[in-house]
């Protein structure tokens, strides 16, 4: 089925098509929500979630942009906003911790569980996810979609709604960042 | 540049290279059965929520006519009051406000 087919049959509400683009996309937007939250559970959790949104909104899609890129889309929206929505459990918890009333820790230092990840690599990796954990939403998000996933430069611009340049730009600006914190992480370590 | 300087700057370059070593994650094979569930858990949580809401409604609609009941009946006995109190002293000076209107 292609992309144009795929699109009739799910905007008709066939069964079919939605198994369908379950089948084809789920791998992409599982590996999306492992980038941002590195933890099985929680990322298969927010794969169901985009595929619900997916399914619940696929009457507005207009075809703009390819069917990849609006489920890409989908998905990064998706993941941002439970970001945002952690942000403010975290801070909540950071003002009980406090007061007393709860232990603060970072939520991939806890809970991390990639299983895309060596056992050789595991602390290593958590340690970077630790450190993109920083960065703003823009540049994790251009840093997740081009150097984890592996999309070149005009997806992720297709994707995010910017300019090639500003992806650039985005990216090298969260490596920077990356080597700056870890730099500070590494000095602290040697002291 | 001196040793513990390069010895910082290879692990920061090995560390942002395990970005792409990451591999890839195949998915769940009973996902879209999951997706199914997911999804009619959420028009049954939809239809329970629409309940609850016409329910409170129906009951703030009851609240409201009593409330509304009550003020008018408060509202009449006052004014009976009133006149009961005027023509009580109209009588008890031996007024007639009728009459006095005649003069």
């Amino acid at each position: 089925m292609n992309d144009q087919n795929l699109l009739t049959a799910l905007q008709t509400g066939s069964e079919q098509g939605y198994k369908e683009l379950v089948d084809l996309y789920q791998e992409k937007v599982l590996n999306i929500c492992l980038g941002y939250f590195p933890v099985y559970q929680d990322a298969e959790d927010l794969t169901q979630e985009v595929f619900v949104k997916l399914f619940e909104t696929i009457d507005n899609f207009r075809g703009e942009a390819s069917l990849s890129t609006w489920v890409y889309r989908v998905a990064v929206n998706k993941c941002l906003e439970k970001l945002r929505y952690r942000k403010r459990g975290k801070r909540m918890a950071f003002f009980q911790s406090l007061i007393g009333l709860e232990e603060h820790a970072s939520h991939v230092a806890s809970n991390f569980d990639h299983p895309g990840v060596t056992l050789e690599n595991k602390e290593r990796t958590q340690l970077l996810y630790q450190h993109i954990e920083r960065l703003s939403e823009k540049q994790r998000t251009a840093f997740i979609l081009h150097r984890m996933e592996g999309l070149s430069y005009q997806e992720v611009a297709n994707i995010m709604e910017v300019t090639v340049s500003s992806v650039e730009s985005l990216l090298f600006r969260a490596k920077q960042n990356l080597k700056k914190t870890l730099r500070h992480y590494y000095e602290k370590q040697m002291i | 540049m001196d040793k513990p300087r390069q010895d910082i700057e290879a692990e920061i370059e090995r560390t942002l290279s395990t970005a792409e070593d990451i591999e890839r994650v195949s998915g769940n094979p009973f996902l879209y059965t999951r997706i199914q569930e997911r999804m009619r858990q959420g028009e049954a949580r939809s239809t329970h929520r629409k309940g609850a809401v016409w329910s409170l409604a129906f009951a703030i609609l009851l609240l409201l006519i009593n409330i509304s009941s009550a003020v008018a009946y408060y509202q009449k006995s006052v004014r009976a009051d009133q006149a009961a109190g005027i023509e009580a002293i109209a009588s008890e000076y031996g007024l007639d406000a009728q009459e006095s209107w005649e003069y």
